[in-house]
């Protein structure tokens, strides 16, 4: 039976599709046949090459990655593949499905939402659709009955370590290694914080599961293997096992891979030695969250993160001659045009280039973070109340501290000391 | 394969009917790109503005069926001569601004980007007011458009490019010649070509860009893929859809020298009006990774040219040095050591401990068979950073800089380290080469087993000979020549006419006292090589076992005559000469 997943993301260079190659590589261990449509900004694409895709291919089954800012995007496939093939069967997943209300999709080319890690959710609902099952109350997932209504179906116990899921590297025809520079690796999952602008924590309920060493270390050698020389270790708190990194660097080095390594972390998570032993592995660059240069609003954000400890991070890491990048905010709750003026300073007085991931952004209210569930207590106002319902505030919003203009006015201060015209490569 | 058409280029004609549009885009649009331009060539934009009203309501219409795509419109038309037609054109912007609203709305609640954008690119001529065009981008912004100016024949004023944000905005300059309408054509199709090198050179890998524009002209309802063939007049030669698409299947599925020539005319053609834009970077961007994509093509002639024109943007704005490096890299693939020497001084005064820097110096000192000096700038480079440069090359190189000074176990060292660093499926010419090295050692079944390797080891066709030969050679050091020659023969299928092996057959027949076939393979030799005095005499030597003295004694002088010093040639001549001597 042959599986369709599509990443689609039409504002920014495609990227490697790691989450969906996690499951591909999941359901084709499970003797699937699975395909992969990345779909980036630029990525050559008609609807008639969606007919033929779908026409020739096949599939029983489609998956959708989705974000608040393609889900519009996603909806608007799916529709048009239930034309091409009403009897396809959609599901989506990814950060926007998680916490979605249900009823914004009732009307519309939505079968099943994923609510938890994707692999076993979409194998059992393959495996359903291959035995031919009417009945398709999937764990893990919100199932649209024949009633048109979503039913949620048996929860997902989660997993204790992630070795046991195939890797999407070491998986053949998953990756097109010829199209990429940069590799993906996601060597952990999950984050023990509780920062209420972000989904992490309530998605993995606080827990962090981790790949070993030696599953990384295999994964990297394919990579370079296959020509690529830039990896990007997308854990949302990559150094949090202090002993774990540090054997990873060791092997990395020992291996001597000739790689370039980009990666994020806590500004707590890291020391000189750590540090020292990250440049020698070939680590060029380090992001660690700043959210805000105002101690009242780090408070208020649950991040349990002073700025001198950011500050000695950037001191430090620059010692070794590894570029920093910080991740910063603007309209957080709390943050008056004071705090916001500050945070752009801090960034120029500790000499980090506004450029990249270092270009501010508007926080985003997505679903499932303690800001989208409590906004009210927060102060923060929605400007708008006629959103669909399947998109949570976004950035359409006011705070008890600043005005719409007022962040705009924000907004357009970092635009102009940005050094690259405002490109992020994480959002 | 992905087929999809980025850009249309509509050509309106004066008496303009929507009739005559309606089915083109009907049938074109599942063919478009999610993300599309269509431009609207139009010098009757404000006297006949009812077909564009049409178009824009058919492509409503179809962004509703297809609500994935994005369209961005660009009406390109003149600037009004007088103050009534201004006052039009504003009231046409109004409609068009009322037509497309909600579609604005659609974006703004689904917090997109609107799927119908308008981006109006305005023809301006010297006699145009700046005051009224100033007056009129204004109006324009305001009700939410995106304006251009394009400049007919005439390089703008600083006052008329300050009429521009070039933050969103941008300024088209006309380019080349020929009617107005193919100015223009020419003009944005070149803007369009630039665009998708900007994007691959974000994307930084995969092949050049290949045109995905198609023009229609309204006149005779014409439709022409790619810029050459509306200038030539060669449209489709029917008009359905099917035609188009195994027209662009075909352009999309091979590289040709054409694109690569096509892509360099456009960065030429370009670099004036992005520079106009601000754009300084973004050129000198392209015609560096145009040098690249030489450079893979193995192309160094034309890449140096690319290389050199990032050179005429300041080093403030462009890292001179890894330009320099590139340079050096060409030269030297050209071997021209000379200017590969002069471009590595270029890097060494501001980056004296850049790492790509002393792995080329090694291999221009390689090159040059300074081969003490090869391996210490091989080192420096390793030393200082191995991920900065071909680290598998590095070790390789320096394996063979030792292999060329007699240096065996100190290339064993350093193949070892290549070894560890080369793709699995190419390692067979560093068992090839420590099969040398353990030969060069006198450790012959060592050398044996490493050659075997090597040939077991996927080897390059044009390798293959060298694997044989030393195959070869290792049973002819044990006395073992009839297995010496059958891998001398095998040496011999690879790769024909090749001196040391019929100078090593004819040795090998030698030994087992087959003089007739030691005398072909020297005389091949000579053949190959009229000046091989060794085969010479050993074409002698064999001559005087064979009991043909008077023949010997003449080929032996010539040995001599070619090289004086081949003791064994002489003593042979002298004992001929002995002997007839004593006959006498």
């Amino acid at each position: 039976m042959n599986l369709l997943l599509f990443e689609i993301n039409p504002f920014l260079p495609p990227s490697v599709p790691i989450s969906l190659a996690y499951i591909g590589a999941y359901v084709q261990a499970k003797g699937f046949q699975v395909k992969i449509i990345n779909i980036g900004e630029n990525t050559p694409f008609s609807f008639y090459s969606l007919k033929r895709i779908i026409e020739d291919y096949q599939p029983r089954l489609v998956g959708f990655s989705t974000y608040q800012r393609n889900f519009f995007y996603v909806l608007g496939i799916a529709k048009a593949i239930k034309e091409i093939n009403p009897e396809i069967k959609i599901i989506i997943g990814g950060p926007q499905a998680t916490f979605l209300p249900s009823a914004s999709l009732e009307p519309g080319p939505i079968d099943f939402i994923c609510r938890t890690e994707g692999e076993q959710a979409f194998y059992f609902l393959a495996e359903k659709l291959r035995q031919g099952e009417k009945e398709l109350l999937i764990p893990g997932c919100s199932c649209k009955l024949e009633d048109g209504h979503f039913y949620d179906g048996p929860p997902i116990p989660s997993f204790k370590t992630l070795d046991h899921l195939p890797s999407p590297y070491l998986t053949d025809g998953l990756i097109e290694f010829e199209k990429i520079e940069e590799a993906i690796l996601l060597t952990s999952r999950g984050c023990p914080h509780q920062c209420i602008f972000c989904y992490t924590p309530n998605a993995f309920k606080q827990k962090v599961f981790f790949h070993s060493v030696e599953r990384v270390i295999d994964e990297i050698e394919r990579i370079t293997k296959k020509g690529i020389k830039k990896i990007w270790f997308a854990d949302p708190s990559f150094s949090l096992h202090l002993e774990r990194v540090e054997q990873l660097m060791e092997k990395i080095i020992e291996k001597n891979f000739s790689v370039e390594i980009w990666l994020e972390t806590r500004a707590d998570l890291i020391n000189s030695e750590l540090l020292k032993k990250m440049k020698r592995a070939g680590v060029k660059q380090i992001a660690y969250g700043l959210e805000s240069a105002s101690e009242r609003v780090l408070a208020s954000l649950k991040k349990k993160i002073s700025l001198e400890q950011i500050k000695k991070a950037i001191k430090l890491t620059q010692q070794q001659r590894i570029g920093v990048e910080l991740f910063t905010q603007f309209a957080l709750p709390f943050e008056t045009f004071t705090d916001a003026i500050m945070t752009l300073k801090f960034v120029k007085e500790n000499k980090v280039p506004i450029q990249g991931n270092s270009n501010a952004q508007q926080t985003q209210i997505y679903f499932g973070t303690e800001l989208s569930w409590n906004y009210k207590n927060y102060g923060i106002f929605p400007l708008e109340n006629r959103r669909p319902a399947y998109l949570s505030i976004g950035d359409q919003y006011e705070t008890s501290w600043l005005s719409y203009q007022e962040i705009q006015q924000i907004k357009s201060l970092w635009e102009k000391e940005s050094l690259d015209g405002r490109k992020r490569k994480v959002s | 394969m992905a087929i999809s058409i980025r850009n249309i280029i509509l050509i309106q004609k004066e008496k303009s009917s929507f009739s005559h549009y309606k089915n083109f885009i009907f049938e074109i649009f599942p063919l478009l790109d999610l993300n599309s331009n269509i431009f609207l060539l139009s010098n009757a934009f404000s006297n006949n503005f009812s077909p564009i009203t049409q178009i824009l309501n058919q492509l409503i219409t179809l962004l509703k069926k297809y609500p994935f795509y994005r369209i961005n419109f660009r009406p390109i038309h003149p600037f009004p001569e007088n103050n009534f037609a201004v006052r039009r054109l504003k009231e046409i912007y109004k409609q068009i601004h009322d037509l497309i609203f909600p579609l604005l709305e659609e974006a703004y609640l689904n917090q997109s980007i609107a799927r119908l954008i308008v981006l109006p690119i305005i023809q301006l001529s010297p006699d145009h007011r700046l005051e009224e065009v100033s007056k009129f981008l204004h109006f324009l912004r305001d009700q939410s458009f995106i304006p251009s100016i394009y400049f007919q024949n005439h390089p703008p004023s600083l006052f008329l490019r300050r009429l521009i944000n070039l933050q969103q905005e941008r300024l088209y300059l006309e380019i080349g010649k020929g009617t107005p309408e193919e100015r223009v054509v020419k003009t944005i199709y070149y803007n369009l070509q630039g665009d998708e090198l900007l994007s691959w050179i974000d994307s930084s890998k995969g092949d050049l860009p290949k045109s995905r524009s198609i023009i229609f002209s309204e006149e005779g309802q014409k439709i022409f893929f790619g810029l050459n063939k509306f200038l030539s007049n060669n449209p489709l030669p029917i008009d359905s859809v099917f035609t188009l698409i195994s027209e662009i299947e075909k352009n999309f599925s091979s590289y040709s020298e054409e694109l690569l020539l096509d892509n360099l005319a456009v960065a030429h053609q370009l670099k004036e009006t992005l520079c106009l834009n601000n754009r300084h970077r973004e050129v000198a961007n392209i015609f560096f990774y145009l040098g690249l994509a030489l450079v893979q093509k193995e192309d160094f002639s034309r890449a140096l040219e690319q290389f050199s024109e990032v050179l005429t943007f300041p080093s403030e704005l462009y890292d001179h040095q890894r330009v320099w490096l590139f340079k050096a890299l060409c030269h030297l693939r050209l071997h021209d050591l000379k200017s590969a020497q002069l471009a590595l001084n270029m890097v060494e005064k501001k980056d004296p401990d850049n790492p790509m820097l002393h792995y080329l110096q090694g291999q221009v000192e390689f090159e040059l068979k300074d081969y003490i000096e090869a391996i210490e700038r091989f080192k420096k480079a390793l030393k200082i950073n191995p991920r900065q440069i071909p680290a598998d090359n590095a070790w390789f190189y320096m394996a063979l800089s030792h292999i060329n000074i007699l240096e065996y176990d100190e290339g064993l060292i350093c193949l070892k380290e290549a070894e560890k660093v080369f793709s699995p499926d190419k390692l067979s010419p560093i068992f090839y080469y420590q099969g040398i090295c353990f030969l060069g050692k006198n450790e012959l079944d060592n050398a044996y087993k490493l050659f075997q390797k090597a040939l077991n080891s996927n080897p390059a066709p044009e390798d293959l000979s060298s694997i044989y030969l030393y195959l070869g050679i290792c049973h002819k050091e044990k006395g073992e020549y009839l297995i010496a020659l059958d891998y001398l023969q095998k040496a011999l299928a690879a790769e024909k006419d090749r001196l040391e092996v019929y100078n090593l057959m004819g040795f090998c027949y030698f030994k087992i006292k087959d003089y007739d076939r030691a005398i072909e393979c020297f005389v091949k030799a000579i053949e190959i090589d009229p000046l091989s005095a060794i085969d010479w005499a050993n074409l002698g030597v064999n001559l005087k076992a064979k009991g043909e003295k008077e023949k010997a004694i003449l080929i032996l002088k010539k040995a001599l005559s070619l090289d004086p010093t081949i003791g064994f040639a002489r003593k042979h001549l002298n004992e001929l000469l002995e002997k007839k001597t004593k006959a006498q």
